[in-house]
């Protein structure tokens, strides 16, 4: 990056602002015989890797065949695909300056170096999505689940995550719901911005109930989580009062102390009182996240969520690169089968429905995210340099949360079947004890498995819990292969350790995305409430920031509550409705994309957005539709609320796995506000893409309203679009250090 | 940046260079050179006295108070 000038004269003798697009085109079209050899051998090396995979039916197979087809596709799609859609869709131009170069202000507006900007923007948008919904979806074998991991993120979560950007950042940053209302009119707008809000509250309630899984009589983890509060609380005076500014410094002191809160743990769980105090209840333990979900989100920013955030980047981007590593060095042999018995059905015991479209909601994070539109269009469009570089961040970021699910499905895969049964099938249906989860697990006919009790409990033993018996939602399996990779690269005694450091960090990230997420809501919902009572829109007055937080903390915490108490299981009957709605917002982020390019001139490559929006649209309207009207119970929220209302009016006690009338009456219940939620997502989903099919045919017969595109400011600063520089523009990278050189001050350096 | 693409030299030195490009990269992902963003910016085009950095940084978190941003799951 190099300085602005303003004086006529300067600007004569400025370089250019963008490489020559002829010198570009040439670069790109030459085709050396090293580049031939180079992709050559990737395409030869994913191929092979994905034989392997798919056709290859051995009794084993190696993750690093995962990590090769994975790594092999990204690498081509990003060469080839992404340079069809900046051709075709996006049509980059780097002479123009993005917002973050004609709006700076020393803040949020600020250009920030490529590479930066990419690891932040990944640690922005992964969390624990991409970590829970593959440990779910393993238990249709692993074929499934690769596929739509790798080609999902290709053609379709990559692609939003890009294009959502790119749009965002000719767009002054504006977020979705403000790009709704401007490119679909008013009744598309509004459902999109109601549809977000909804799916945001559900999201957060899942996210918390797979925290209050992970942590239900769990003393070592409530401890070491607990204590990630009062760590955070520390970093924050520390970095407003002792040392401000000093980030990096005090999430490394941050990291030590988190380190020592898990060993502490390890004592804590052996200590006969503490032991004792530590070991909650779900309940208990989903009302201490609702009343956290509260004080944290009207806290100040400086005091828990700031620092909390630096630590949660710097454990993710640490953890990450390490379980890559461990992957790599470990290469562990998975005994799962590419399509497991439950493939061709709809009665897994994890989570029930059929492979589609129920797959495609289960891995919602890694392949597509709706959700990632909101961070697209938020804080990184107002950082980015120059528009060629969306490609990297934008696309190349969700490529490497794409990674990451990748080793999370490889991670659930590398434990052992039985066990994988055993934690991922609820309690109602495990019984709880030892025994009778061997027998459920046996009972499944699964070949290959023989599951003992003495297994179940020697695992238990080994992380440091009391059980693992029915620990749904993702978190304690991948926790459990995170610890066996990781002690076979560090010592058999650490197994503990490294579960507890994997349950950790994920509850970081949710608790992260809790709070964040509640204030961004809230914020939506005063605006909203605004129009009715202008006093809302004030969001510095306490009393209707309090209001409306406790507002939306009901709402998910209502869910939340819901989803714990749930006689059927929780998780297996929520997780469906987190993934729907997910790809919903998926769906509506790619239809306000269409409706853009579009509006910006895209006829024959319209195809580009429009082929994920129908996927996602067909999937998550297929989903729901199952959801309301399947006949199977399993499967069917109203079809077993009528089969629980048909037995309470019968008079029966006990009905499947609900054992009392209360628990029955629960069931009613649930089933309704699933019901019903699956309804309205509907509903909204089919308004935003009807309203963007609209405006879609409206501009392609001239009769449209014009896209609200900010006019094109020229850029007077230079810097690379990739990660790393091209001859071309390495040589305009020297030209402006030597024009900046030449001027008095060198303002930047590092 | 220029650490980044620093040519390597002797053992000690590329270290270093290592060293610094990391340091470079954590405090940038982090945010934690905010601050001297800030601080280039000001001198281009600001006026007055720039902030001291704990002036900045509370005017930082008073702004992501009023535009809170989401965390992805």
């Amino acid at each position: 990056m190099s300085q602005r000038s303003t004086t006529a004269d300067e600007a004569s003798r400025r370089p250019p602002a963008a490489i020559d697009a002829e010198a570009q085109e040439r670069e790109e079209r030459r085709w050396t015989p090293r580049k031939i050899v180079v992709w050559g051998a990737v395409a030869l090396l994913g191929a092979v890797a994905w034989s392997m995979i798919a056709l290859v039916r051995g009794e084993t197979i190696n993750a690093i065949w995962f990590v090769f087809a994975a790594v092999c596709t990204f690498l081509i799609a990003y060469r080839f695909y992404t340079k069809v859609i900046e051709r075709h869709v996006t049509k980059p131009d780097d002479t123009r300056a993005t917002p973050a170069e004609y709006a700076e202000n020393g803040q949020d507006f600020m250009p920030t170096d490529r590479r930066v900007l990419f690891g932040h923007h990944f640690a922005a948008i992964a969390g624990a999505g991409p970590l829970v919904g593959p440990v779910l979806a393993a238990q249709m074998g692993y074929l499934p689940g690769t596929i739509w991991i790798v080609a999902g993120v290709v053609f379709a979560g990559a692609v939003q995550d890009y294009l959502v950007l790119f749009f965002s950042m000719r767009r002054h940053g504006r977020s979705l719901g403000q790009m709704a209302r401007d490119e679909l009119g008013r009744i598309g707008g509004t459902a999109a911005i109601l549809a977000t809000l909804l799916i945001m509250v559900i999201i957060v309630a899942i996210l918390a109930l797979v925290v209050v899984n992970a942590l239900g009589e769990s003393p070592w983890g409530v401890f070491s989580v607990g204590m990630t509060l009062p760590i955070a609380l520390f970093m924050g005076v520390y970095l407003r009062y002792l040392r401000p500014g000093k980030v990096s410094e005090i999430s490394v002191i941050g990291f030590v102390l988190l380190m020592a809160a898990i060993v502490a743990g390890s004592w804590v769980s052996q200590h006969p009182v503490l032991a004792e105090v530590f070991t909650l209840e779900r309940t208990t333990i989903a009302w201490l996240i609702i009343v956290y979900g509260f004080i944290a989100a009207v806290l100040p920013v400086w005091l828990l969520l700031a620092p909390r955030d630096y630590l949660s980047t710097f454990m993710k981007i640490g953890t990450i690169v390490m379980l890559a590593v461990a992957i790599v060095v470990v290469r562990p042999v998975l005994e799962a089968p590419a399509l497991s018995e439950f493939a061709g059905g709809d009665t897994g015991p994890v989570w029930s429905g059929s492979l589609f479209p129920f797959l495609f909601v289960t891995i919602a994070c890694g392949a597509l995210s709706g959700f990632h539109a909101l961070i697209s269009s938020g804080t990184t469009p107002k950082l980015v340099e120059k528009e060629r570089q969306t490609r990297l961040i934008g696309y190349g970021g969700m490529l490497m949360e794409s990674f990451v699910a990748i080793m999370a499905l490889v991670a659930a895969l590398s434990i052992d079947r039985g066990i994988y049964f055993a934690m991922n099938a609820s309690a109602a249906a495990t019984g709880g004890t030892p025994e009778t989860a061997a027998a459920f697990v046996n009972g499944l006919g699964l070949t290959g498995v023989d599951l003992t009790p003495e297994a179940l409990e020697e695992t238990a033993r080994s992380v440091g819990e009391e059980s693992v018996i029915s620990r749904t939602g993702g978190a304690p399996t991948l926790a459990l292969g995170l610890a066996m990779i990781m002690q076979q690269l560090t010592h058999s005694g650490m197994t503990s350790f490294w579960y507890h450091f994997a349950i950790m960090f994920e509850a970081l990230f949710i608790l992260t995305a809790v709070d964040a997420g509640t204030r961004v809501a809230r914020f939506q919902l005063q605006e909203s409430l605004g129009n009715v009572v202008p006093r809302f829109r004030d969001t510095s007055w306490r009393v209707g920031s309090w209001v409306c937080t406790a507002i939306m903390v009901g709402g998910w915490g209502a869910i939340l509550l819901l989803g714990v108490t749930d006689p059927l299981g929780g998780i297996n009957t929520f997780f469906p409705l987190f993934g729907i709605s997910n790809q919903l917002l998926a769906a509506i982020a790619l239809a306000i994309c269409m409706a853009i390019a579009a509006k910006g001139g895209v006829r024959r490559w319209l195809w580009i957005p429009a082929v994920p929006l129908a996927f996602a649209a067909v999937v998550t309207i297929t989903g729901s539709l199952h959801k309301i009207f399947s006949p199977n119970p399993a499967v069917g929220y109203w079809a077993q609320n009528q089969v629980f209302r048909d037995a309470l009016a019968a008079g029966k006690t006990s009905q499947g796995t609900a054992t009392s009338p209360e628990a029955m009456q629960a069931v009613v219940r649930n089933t309704t506000v699933q019901g019903t939620l699956s309804v309205v997502f509907l509903a909204l989903a089919v308004v935003v893409i009807v309203a963007s099919l609209v405006s879609v045919v409206r501009t392609l017969r001239g009769v449209g309203t014009p896209s609200s595109e900010e006019p094109a400011v020229p850029s007077q600063i230079f810097a690379p679009a990739g990660f790393l520089p091209t001859p071309a523009e390495k040589e305009l990278q020297a030209r402006w250090a030597e024009h900046d050189g030449s001027r008095t001050s060198p303002v930047r350096s590092h | 940046m220029a650490a980044l693409a620093g040519t390597p030299r002797g053992g000690w030195s590329s270290l270093r260079s290592g060293w610094s490009s990391l340091r470079w990269y954590v405090r940038g992902v982090l945010g934690g050179s905010a601050y001297d963003g800030y601080l280039a910016w000001h001198a281009r085009h600001g006026h007055g006295r720039p902030m001291t950095e704990a002036e900045y940084w509370r005017s930082r978190s008073d702004h992501q108070e009023a535009n809170p941003q989401g965390r992805c799951c």
